[in-house]
C-alpha cells in the first residue's frame, strides 16, 4: 500500500494543508510541535477511525482530543494506491459519531466498495492499536525511560508505552480472577461457597427428620386422641357407676329409715296391743280386733262420766264452805263498830281541839266523854260478836272434820277411777302413736321411690367411695393425656415453625448452589480464556519467532556493525547469548537497549508485513543514538525505503537522512 | 341446574424458589391465599353449591397452622357451599385428619372410594391413590351416625343429600349423571394420541383405573361418567376419550416460570337431567409469571434494548403484579455488551418481579478477522474453530477475551 497524497481539511494544527509523499523515503524536517504526530494520527484516523469513543478522559477519547478548539468537523482525504489501484479515502469527523462520514472512491470519483469503513483492518490486517504499534515508531517508543522491557508480547506486537505488557496483564488478571474464584484454595470464592453449601446441607437434614417428626407427632396426636375418646366413653361408665353408688347408697338409706319406721310402728303396735291386754285381761281372746278397738273406747267415756260425777259431788261442800266463808267475811264487816269507832274518834278530836284552844260549843270534857262511851260500846259489840264468832268456827269445825272425812272416802275411789281413767286415756295416745306410726310408714313408701326401693334387694353392691375414687383416678389420667395432647400439638406448631425456618434454609441453599454453579461456570470460561489468549499468543509466536529473530539480528548488525547472538523466547524477548548463555537485553547499556527497541519494531514490522506493502511511520527514532549509530540508523533508512514507503520524521537536521 | 368450581394444584404454603427473597416468597405465599379468595368470592356471586378441589391443596405433608387456620375458616365462611377435596401426592392422610374441629361443610375421600350423591340425578365419586397412611377412617369428622344426621338436617349440608355406601364406588347408574374426581396423570390424553400398542394391551389385560403409570381413560371409558374432574397437571388440559370428558383445571397460580401464563379454575353448570355440562374458565390475572421474548439487532445497546423491552411488555399486556422473564434473541457485538443488570432493575420498577436473559447469538465476522496478524485475530480463530466448546461457550469466551485485550475491566 502507498500512500499518494493527502489533504488535511482540519486536523489538530494543519488546516488546508496538502502533502505529497514519495513511493520510498519522505524525510520531514520540522522543529518540536511542528505537527509530527499529530500528522501520524491523521493517518491513523483516516484508516481507523476514531477510538476511545466512550471515555471521558481526552486523552483516551480522541474525538474530544482532536476536535478544533472552534468546533466544526475535522477530517480530510488520502490518496493511496493498493494491489496497483488508485484510491481516495474521505473522512470527516463531527462532533458526534453520527455527524461523521466516510466516502471511499476510485481515482475517477466512482464511489468504490473495495472497502468498508473497517479500511484499516481490511487493508493493513491489523487492528487500530496494532496499527499503530507495528506501523508508528516513535522515538519515545524506544526509552527506556518509557518501557520496563523489550519485549514483544503479542497483545503488545509493539507496545512498550504500558507499564506491563497487556497480554500478560489479561492474563495475569484471569489468573487473580480463576484464584479469587478456585475451588481449591481456602480463600477461593468457590471454596467458601461449597463449604455454605455443605454447610446448609448438613443442616438440613434435620429437615427431613423434622418433617418426619412432625408426621410422627401428628400420629401420635391421632393416637392420644383416640385414647381420649375411649377415656370419655369410660368415664361415662364410671359416671354410671357412681351414680349407681348414690343411689344405692340412698337406697339403703331409705331402707333404714324404713325399718326405723317400721320398727317405731312395731314398738307402737306392741305398746298398745299391750295396753289393750292389760285393760282387757282375760276378754281379750273373745274380743275381735275391731271391739278390742271400740269397747275400750266406750268404758273409757262411761268412765269419765263416772269420775265427773263424783268430781261434782266433791265440789259441793267446798261450795258451801266457801258460801261459810262468805258469811263469816260479811260478819266480820259489822259497821256499826266502826260508825261507833268513828264517832268517838271525832269527839276525841272536838276534845282534842278544844283543849287546844278551839271553840266548841259543847264542853271538852263531853266531847272525851262520849268518845270513851261510843269506844267502849264499839268495843262491846266487837268483843261480842268474837264470841259468838268462835263459837261458830268450833262447830264449823266440828263440821268440816266430818265432811271430810266423807270427803276423803269419796276421794280415794275417786283416784281410783282418775288413776284407772289415766291409764286407759293413755291407750288413747297409745292408739294415736300407732296409728301416726302408721301413716308415717304409708308416707314414707308413698314417697317417689321409695316402696320400689325398699322392696328391691341389692344385687350387685357398689361401694360409692371406691366408685368415686375410680372416677377421680381416671379423671386425673384424662386430665393428663388432655395435657400430653395439648403439649404434643404445641410441640407440633414448634416443630413447624422450625421446619418453616430449615424451608428458608432450602431456598438459601439453592441460591448458594445457583451461585457456587454459576461461580464454577465462570472460572470454566476463565480458564478456558486464559488457555486459548495462551495458545493463541504461542501459536502466533511461533509463527512469528523466526521472521522476528532474523530481521533483528540484521538489524541490530547493521546498526552496531557488531555480531552478537541472539536468541528469541516464547515470549518474543529478545536475548543475547554470551558465553553459551542467554541473557536478557537489559543487561546491554541504556543506548543499546534503546537500539534493540529500534531493531526490534523493524523486525516485527518485517514480520507483519513481509511483502513490505505497509507505510512505516518513524518519529525521530535515532534521537537517542549515538552519532555512530545514528548514521547507521540513517543508512538502514535507505536500505529499509527500497522496499517500502517510509514518512521520516526528525527535529534535527543532524538526523535527516 | 347444579353450578360447581373446579380446581387442584392450589399448592398453598409453597416454599417458592431462592430466586425471590424471604418477603417477597412471603408475599406470593399469601398472593396464593388471596387467589382462593378470589375463586371463593366467585363461587358466593355465582352461588355455587360445590367446590371441587382435586388434589394438593397444600405443597408439603406439613401444613402451618396460620394457613390451615385460613382455609378452613374460609370454608366455615361458606356454609352453603359444599367443600369435596381428593388428596394428591402432596397430600399425607394426617392432612385434614389432624385438625380438629373440620367445617361440617368439607367432604373427604378415601383409598376405597367414597360416593355423594349430589341429588337424585346428579353423583359425585372420587377415590385417592396418594395420600401416604396406612388405615383409613370412615368419618373423618363426624364422630357418629347421630351426628351426621343432625348436621344433615340442619341444613348444613344441602349438598350432599347423603353419602352412598363405599362398597365399590363403581356401581355407576346410567339414568345418573356420574362426576368422578382422580388425581395423577393420564396414560393415554386421547382417542387419537393412543398408540395401537396401548390399545391392543389394554384389550387383551384388564385395567386398572390407576396405577402408578397413571389414569386409565381406556379403563374409565368403560362406565358411565360424564366428566373427569382431574388434577396434578399444572397446565389446563381438556380433552375427551370416546364420550368421557375429562379436564385438568390447572394450578391455580403460578409460582415459577415453569408454570408462565395465564391460571385460573373452571365453572361448571350441570344440567343433570340430559347430562350437559358447560365449562367456563375463569383466569385469575393477578401475578401472572409471563415469558417474553425480544428481538434484538447487533447495534442496539442497552437503552435501544430497554425501549424493545418496554414495547413488547406492552404489547403482551404485562400487569404490575406479573413477574417477567425477558429472553434477548437476535445480535449481540463482541464490542457492545448489554447492561443486563441495569435493564433488570429499570424494569422492576413497574413490575413485581423482572428478570432477563441474553440469548442473543454473537455476531462474529469470521472474514474480519480470518487474516488479521494480531493475537486477537489468532484468538478468535482458534476460539471460534474449535470442536471442544459449545456456541455458548465460544460466545463468552470470545467476549471476555476481547474485551479484557481491549482493557476492560473483568
Amino acid at each position: 500500500m502507498i500512500i499518494k497524497s493527502c489533504h488535511i481539511a482540519q486536523f489538530g494544527k494543519w488546516k488546508e494543508k496538502d502533502f505529497s509523499f514519495s513511493d520510498a523515503l519522505n524525510p520531514y524536517l520540522w522543529e518540536n510541535g511542528e505537527g509530527k504526530t499529530t500528522l501520524m494520527h491523521f493517518f491513523h484516523i483516516m484508516f481507523y477511525g476514531l477510538s476511545g469513543e466512550r471515555k471521558q478522559d481526552i486523552l483516551e477519547n480522541e474525538r474530544k482530543h482532536f476536535m478544533p478548539f472552534q468546533g466544526g468537523n475535522f477530517g480530510g482525504n488520502i490518496h493511496f494506491q493498493e494491489k496497483g489501484k488508485n484510491y481516495i479515502l474521505e473522512r470527516s469527523f463531527g462532533l458526534r459519531k453520527a455527524e461523521d462520514s466516510f466516502r471511499l472512491l476510485e481515482e475517477g470519483g466512482k464511489e468504490s466498495k473495495d472497502y468498508s469503513e473497517n479500511i484499516g483492518e481490511e487493508i493493513f490486517s491489523l487492528d487500530s492499536e496494532a496499527f499503530q504499534k507495528v506501523c508508528m515508531i516513535s522515538h519515545e517508543d524506544l526509552s527506556l525511560r518509557f518501557n520496563s522491557s523489550i519485549h514483544a508480547k503479542l497483545g503488545n506486537v509493539s507496545d512498550d508505552r504500558e507499564d506491563m505488557q497487556k497480554f500478560q496483564k489479561v492474563q495475569n488478571t484471569l489468573k487473580d480472577a480463576i484464584n479469587a474464584l478456585s475451588p481449591n484454595r481456602r480463600t477461593g470464592a468457590i471454596f467458601k461457597k461449597k463449604m455454605e453449601e455443605e454447610s446448609l446441607s448438613a443442616s438440613l437434614y434435620r429437615k427431613k427428620e423434622e418433617e418426619e417428626a412432625v408426621l410422627s407427632l401428628e400420629e401420635e396426636v391421632l393416637s392420644l386422641e383416640e385414647q381420649w375418646k375411649e377415656k370419655t366413653k369410660e368415664e361415662e361408665r364410671l359416671e354410671e357407676e357412681v351414680q349407681k353408688g348414690i343411689l344405692e347408697k340412698e337406697a339403703l338409706g331409705k331402707k333404714v329409715e324404713y325399718q326405723k319406721l317400721q320398727e317405731e310402728l312395731e314398738k307402737a303396735h306392741y305398746r298398745y296391743e299391750n295396753a289393750k291386754k292389760w285393760y282387757y285381761q282375760n276378754r281379750l281372746e273373745s274380743l275381735s280386733e275391731e271391739e278390742q278397738d271400740r269397747l275400750w273406747k266406750e268404758e273409757l267415756q262411761e268412765l269419765k262420766s263416772k269420775i265427773n260425777a263424783l268430781k261434782k259431788e266433791a265440789e259441793k261442800p267446798k261450795e258451801e264452805a266457801s258460801s261459810g266463808k262468805e258469811t263469816e267475811e260479811r260478819e266480820r264487816r259489822n259497821p256499826l263498830i266502826y260508825i261507833l269507832s268513828v264517832t268517838a274518834l271525832a269527839f276525841l278530836l272536838l276534845f282534842f281541839f278544844k283543849i287546844s284552844g278551839g271553840n266548841l260549843p259543847v264542853p271538852g270534857s263531853l266531847s272525851l266523854l262520849i268518845a270513851i262511851l261510843l269506844f267502849a260500846i264499839a268495843f262491846a259489840i266487837y268483843y261480842g260478836e268474837r264470841e259468838r264468832r268462835n263459837a261458830y268456827l268450833g262447830r264449823r269445825l266440828a263440821e268440816e272434820e266430818k265432811r271430810g272425812k266423807e270427803e276423803s272416802l269419796r276421794l280415794s275411789s275417786l283416784e281410783e277411777l282418775l288413776s284407772h281413767y289415766h291409764k286407759v286415756e293413755e291407750m288413747l295416745s297409745l292408739e294415736a302413736e300407732e296409728k301416726e306410726r302408721q301413716e308415717a310408714l304409708s308416707a314414707f313408701l308413698a314417697q317417689g321411690e321409695n316402696k320400689k326401693t325398699v322392696e328391691n334387694s341389692v344385687a350387685d353392691f357398689v361401694s360409692l367411695e371406691e366408685a368415686q375414687s375410680r372416677l377421680e383416678r381416671h379423671r386425673k389420667e384424662q386430665e393428663l393425656l388432655k395435657d400430653n395432647i395439648r403439649e404434643k400439638r404445641e410441640e407440633r406448631e414448634d416443630r413447624v415453625e422450625i421446619l418453616k425456618a430449615l424451608s428458608e434454609q432450602e431456598r438459601t441453599l439453592q441460591a448458594v448452589r445457583e451461585e457456587r454453579q454459576a461461580m464454577e461456570e465462570r472460572i470454566h470460561i476463565l480458564q478456558q480464556t486464559k488457555d486459548y489468549l495462551e495458545k493463541a499468543k504461542d501459536a502466533f509466536a511461533s509463527e512469528y519467532r523466526g521472521p522476528i529473530l532474523s530481521a533483528f539480528t540484521k538489524y541490530f548488525q547493521e546498526l552496531t556493525k557488531t555480531k552478537m547472538q541472539f536468541a528469541i523466547t516464547n515470549d518474543l524477548e529478545i536475548e543475547f547469548i554470551e558465553g553459551g548463555m542467554r541473557r536478557s537485553l537489559a543487561y546491554l547499556s541504556e543506548g543499546l537497549q534503546d537500539l534493540c527497541r529500534f531493531a526490534m519494531k523493524l523486525a516485527i514490522f518485517d514480520a507483519m508485513f513481509p511483502d513490505g506493502k505497509a507505510v512505516l511511520f518513524l518519529d525521530d527514532p535515532y534521537s537517542h543514538f549515538d552519532d555512530e549509530k545514528g548514521e547507521r540508523g540513517l543508512a538502514l533508512l535507505d536500505g529499509l525505503s527500497e522496499k517500502r514507503q517510509i514518512l521520516y520524521f526528525t527535529c534535527s537536521a543532524s538526523r535527516m537522512p | 341446574m347444579v353450578r360447581l368450581i373446579h380446581t387442584a394444584d392450589l399448592h398453598l404454603d409453597t416454599t417458592f424458589s431462592s430466586r425471590f427473597s424471604k418477603e417477597e416468597a412471603e408475599e406470593r405465599r399469601q398472593g396464593l391465599l388471596l387467589a382462593w379468595n378470589k375463586l371463593l368470592d366467585f363461587g358466593a356471586e355465582k352461588r355455587v353449591q360445590a367446590v371441587l378441589i382435586a388434589g394438593d391443596l397444600f405443597d408439603s405433608p406439613v401444613v402451618s397452622r396460620s394457613t390451615m387456620d385460613i382455609f378452613l375458616s374460609s370454608i366455615r365462611k361458606n356454609p352453603e357451599i359444599s367443600f369435596f377435596y381428593l388428596r394428591g401426592n402432596h397430600d399425607t392422610k394426617n392432612t385434614f385428619l389432624f385438625q380438629e374441629h373440620l367445617p361440617k361443610n368439607l367432604f373427604l375421600f378415601s383409598h376405597e372410594g367414597k360416593k355423594y350423591r349430589l341429588n337424585e340425578k346428579l353423583v359425585l365419586a372420587g377415590q385417592e391413590f396418594y395420600g401416604r397412611g396406612e388405615q383409613e377412617e370412615e368419618n373423618y369428622f363426624f364422630d357418629s351416625e347421630e351426628e351426621e344426621e343432625q348436621a344433615l338436617e340442619e341444613g348444613m349440608n344441602c349438598f350432599p343429600e347423603k353419602e352412598e355406601p363405599a362398597q365399590g364406588i363403581w356401581n355407576f347408574k346410567e339414568e345418573d349423571c356420574n362426576l368422578l374426581m382422580l388425581h395423577g396423570m393420564l396414560r393415554e390424553s386421547s382417542v387419537s394420541k393412543e398408540t395401537s400398542e396401548e390399545k391392543a394391551s389394554s384389550e387383551r389385560t384388564p385395567e386398572a383405573v390407576q396405577t402408578e403409570d397413571g389414569i386409565s381413560l381406556r379403563a374409565l371409558s368403560k362406565y358411565p361418567i360424564h366428566y373427569l374432574a382431574l388434577g396434578h397437571i399444572h397446565k389446563r388440559e381438556e380433552g375427551r376419550f370416546g364420550a368421557l370428558r375429562y379436564l385438568y383445571p390447572g394450578c391455580l397460580q403460578g409460582r415459577g416460570f415453569d408454570e408462565e401464563g395465564e391460571k385460573g379454575f373452571y365453572y361448571l353448570e350441570i344440567n343433570e337431567q340430559n347430562k350437559e355440562i358447560r365449562t367456563e374458565f375463569v383466569p385469575l390475572k393477578d401475578g401472572e409469571f409471563r415469558i417474553i421474548e425480544v428481538l434484538l439487532s447487533e447495534e442496539d445497546g442497552s437503552l435501544e434494548a430497554l425501549e424493545k423491552i418496554t414495547e413488547r411488555i406492552r404489547e403482551e399486556n404485562a400487569g404490575e403484579k406479573d413477574s417477567l422473564r425477558i429472553i434477548l434473541k437476535g445480535e449481540k457485538s463482541p464490542e457492545g455488551e448489554r447492561n443486563l443488570r441495569y435493564l433488570e432493575k429499570q424494569l422492576s420498577e413497574n413490575h413485581a418481579y423482572v428478570e432477563i436473559k441474553e440469548e442473543c447469538r454473537l455476531k462474529l465476522h469470521k472474514e474480519d478477522f480470518m487474516h488479521e496478524k494480531s493475537l486477537k485475530g489468532e484468538f478468535l480463530r482458534m476460539v471460534s474453530d474449535s470442536e471442544s466448546l459449545s456456541e455458548e461457550e465460544k460466545e463468552k469466551i470470545i467476549l471476555l477475551g476481547i474485551g479484557l485485550l481491549q482493557g476492560e475491566e473483568l
